[in-house]
């Protein structure tokens, strides 16, 4: 069963951009994501729109047209909407004022299902997001405009 | 619009990160967002879907798609198919 915190990355009075830290790592996944694209020489065009993609959303909103849905129907899992397509990143739009940024990669198959490593990714997101539900379910958490609160030394087990 | 200055960096990577995004490269992410959003709205004050565009335009909606991603690179070419296809100036050029 993986652990995982919620932590807060920026925060702006339009948006406020979160991400997730699994036990045992010392960076959340979105850092993680950054630092394994950082020196792709290959895709550093698409990594550096995904930065200033997050940058844009962050003082405009998390608006639903800055995404694609991926996952199910029943969760809230997206991937930036970016032009070239060579890199994935995928997050949880939860609101146009709050998303949680997850892990990505480079997209070698036409859906995440066909990659072993970017469904894990999908998949370590829609786990979170059904226990981000109960804990905003149960009083725990709870998610007013462009804030996330209770989420301080919270530790939400991932099924 | 607001302006970026708003935005608070906490983690060194990520600092480390948007620094190394040159000012040439964050001005044309800029430019190509506004266009992209002058669209938009544009399409929603007249009513009009991206198959609406992709039918004024003559393209496939799959590449009318593409114009609203982020970092879409737009050409000049492309831009005034869009203003001749909506009837409204999308960029203005200072005189």
């Amino acid at each position: 069963m993986k652990k995982a915190k919620l932590i807060t990355l920026e925060q702006t009075d339009n948006a406020s951009l979160y991400s997730i830290c699994f036990d045992g790592n010392a960076i959340s996944e979105y850092e993680a994501f950054v630092q394994k694209f950082k020196d792709d020489a290959m895709l550093n065009t698409d990594y550096k729109n995904i930065l200033m993609a997050l940058e844009k959303i962050v003082t405009v909103g998390a608006f639903e047209r800055f995404f694609r849905p991926e996952g199910k129907m029943s969760d809230r899992v997206a991937a930036l909407s970016i032009d070239s397509r060579k890199l994935r990143l995928y997050c949880l739009r939860i609101s146009d004022q709050i998303l949680i940024v997850g892990n990505g990669g480079r997209k070698n198959s036409r859906t995440y299902e066909e990659s072993a490593e970017l469904s894990g990714y999908v998949m370590d997101l829609q786990a979170f997001d059904k226990m981000l539900a109960e804990a905003q379910k149960e009083g725990s958490v709870t998610i007013e405009k462009n804030v996330i609160t209770g989420i301080e030394g919270k530790v939400f087990q991932l099924l | 619009m607001k302006k970026d200055t708003n935005i608070r960096i906490c983690s060194p990577i990520l600092k480390e990160a948007f620094d190394s995004i040159t000012p040439q490269e964050r001005a044309a992410f800029d430019l190509n967002f506004s266009i992209s959003e002058k669209i938009y709205q544009t399409l929603q004050e007249k009513g009009m879907t991206k198959r609406d565009l992709a039918r004024l335009t003559g393209k496939k909606e799959s590449e009318v798609s593409r114009w609203f991603s982020l970092g879409h690179n737009f050409t000049c070419k492309t831009i005034a198919l869009i203003q001749l296809a909506l009837g409204v100036p999308i960029v203005h050029v200072a005189q």
